[in-house]
């Protein structure tokens, strides 16, 4: 209803400025200065008039030009909401790094190089979300920014003439055209094209150690190296014998050789993303079980024999009856922290082969060997136990890792972010100014500068 | 919305009046400068300028109605059912 009111006032200011031209024609005065507005104004009107009665057509020609050239607005969306995550993404990474720079006492290189790096990257997403808008808006209200043009354009003397061409143009190129800004952008777009990839590098997780039992053993020391040995990480479970590893710290999502320490003994795997349980795209479990250690407590523990059998029976908190059988001469090592008291007994088959002591960070163990036969039966009741804590070891979270690696060349930080610039901003700049060109050299045609296509309609020269 | 219409419509009948008021105007004008007992054919020739630009411009303005209801035949031959061409 609004926009045909608007094409019918357009159509009658069309039909005044054709009355008008003839008044003025007719005027019984030699000035021939006012006389050439005459035909002027006539011509004018009349190609108005069928502009506006073109109107339906125009709709009618950006539509078939849009299916000709392909343009596709929702792809058009679905790269911009890509281009738009990535930044975010990059965002988050960045902010996250300089969190971590900041754990690590480097708050000056967060400030001085990670800070500008963000607010680079928020200005580029206010232009580009603001650009993503502008488009949209030309796009959905195009019917009445036409009919606004018409009216502009049908205004007798020429007096809005050029501005109503003008968003009659810049309406038809942009709709037609604009969605083919992905096109344009990824045509000239280096190859080098590369982004921060830490959405990709590191993944939060929650690490699980299990004993042969399936019980969580506590307290177990976890690094990570990769394969030249370069430590990547390293992490303590907790009293639970689990530990939630935050996007803030991550592990490598990359295979890479875990190893799991606990006590005087070393398991070494190697793990990598197929063998995480994935939750989510950022978030995995890891359960590692080790296969041969039997938790009776904190830091109380057997390690058995490989490929035995075992039977455990726990009769209170304090008191642990072991069946353990496997064929021919093998060791079984109970393992106790010095300072409780452990009361072990063993079956007649088994002797104490060995005793020695083992430090491991703040925690000093007793581990005992005992040799059997066949099988043996081991009652162990301990007591007067305090509560130890984690071994006293700091933890070196992957992202720190990953942080010093990437201080250590600025330019692997720079250069994502230049690119984002290229493509985000200098690209659809570039391309906006191709089609704002056309759009203007458009409006000449319709008779915004000079009126060629209304001269060339009605007088035919 | 109405209100603008009407008015631009209004100042269009009035135009036309006008239009015809001048026309007439000019053609007596015209002859009556073409007419002079003067020996100024620059002056003679200004007058029968006048008439000739009265001719033509109520020719248009005859033909105004039927222009625009041309413009609409045409367009309406492609799409769109507009304002119908004025009638004055």
């Amino acid at each position: 209803m609004y926009i045909n009111n608007l094409i019918i006032i357009a159509y009658y200011l069309s039909v005044l400025g054709y009355y008008l031209g003839v008044l003025i024609y007719m005027l019984p005065i030699p000035f021939y200065g006012l006389k050439k507005w005459a035909p002027q104004l006539m011509i004018d009107s009349v190609f108005s008039a069928i502009l506006i009665f073109s109107y339906t057509l125009i709709m009618n020609v950006i539509k078939y030009f849009s299916s000709i050239i392909g343009a596709d607005w929702n792809a058009f969306y679905l790269w911009s909401i890509k281009e738009i995550g990535m930044i975010a993404g990059t965002m988050t990474s960045l902010r996250l790094m300089g969190s971590a720079l900041a754990s690590m006492n480097l708050k000056f290189v967060s400030s001085s190089l990670i800070s500008p790096l963000i607010s680079s990257l928020t200005y580029l997403l206010i232009f580009f979300i603001t650009l993503v808008t502008l488009l949209t808006a030309l796009r959905m209200y195009a019917p009445v920014l036409i009919a606004i043009g018409l009216l502009l354009h049908a205004v007798p003397f020429r007096l809005s003439r050029s501005a109503g061409a003008m968003i009659i143009a810049t309406v038809i190129i942009f709709t037609i055209a604009a969605p083919l800004m992905p096109a344009f952008i990824s045509s000239i777009t280096p190859s080098l094209y590369q982004q921060i990839e830490y959405g990709r590098e590191i993944v939060s997780s929650k690490i699980v150690v299990e004993d042969a039992l399936s019980h969580r053993v506590p307290y177990a020391l976890i690094e990570i190296h990769n394969r030249n040995g370069v430590l990547l990480a390293k992490y303590v479970t907790g009293a639970d014998g689990e530990i939630l590893v935050g996007s803030d710290k991550g592990i490598p999502n990359s295979t890479s050789y875990w190893s799991i320490i606990y006590g005087p003994y070393n398991y070494t795997v190697q793990i990598g993303p197929k063998q995480y349980h994935w939750f989510n795209e950022t978030f995995c479990l890891v359960k590692i079980k080790l296969p041969d250690i039997i938790v009776l407590s904190e830091y109380v523990f057997v390690k058995l024999p490989t490929h035995s059998r075992v039977i455990i029976s726990r009769l209170n908190a304090s008191y642990v009856v072991i069946s353990v059988s496997k064929q021919g001469a093998s060791d079984l090592f109970i393992v106790y922290p010095r300072n409780i008291d452990v009361n072990i007994t063993v079956s007649n088959n088994a002797t104490l082969y060995k005793q020695y002591g083992y430090g491991w960070y703040n925690i000093s163990f007793v581990v005992r060997d005992y040799r059997f036969n066949n099988n043996v039966t081991v009652n162990i009741s301990f007591s007067g136990q305090t509560i130890m804590g984690p071994p006293s070891t700091t933890e070196y979270p992957y992202m720190n890792y990953l942080v010093r690696q990437k201080i250590s060349s600025p330019s692997t930080l720079i250069i994502p972010i230049t690119q984002f610039i290229y493509s985000v901003f200098i690209g659809p700049m570039v391309y906006v100014a191709i089609l704002l060109s056309s759009s203007y050299a458009l409006a000449r045609l319709l008779g915004g500068a000079e009126p060629r296509i209304a001269r060339l309609i009605i007088t035919g020269i | 919305m109405n209100n603008i219409i009407s008015f631009i419509q209004g100042i269009i009948v009035n135009v036309t009046i006008v239009a015809w008021v001048i026309f007439f105007l000019t053609w007596v004008i015209g002859w009556a400068i073409r007419g002079l007992p003067i020996p100024f054919m620059r002056v003679k020739r200004t007058g029968e300028r006048f008439i000739e630009d009265a001719v033509w411009a109520a020719f248009w303005l005859a033909m105004g109605t039927t222009v625009f209801a041309l413009i609409a035949y045409i367009a309406n031959t492609f799409y769109q059912p507009l304002p119908a061409p004025p009638t004055i």
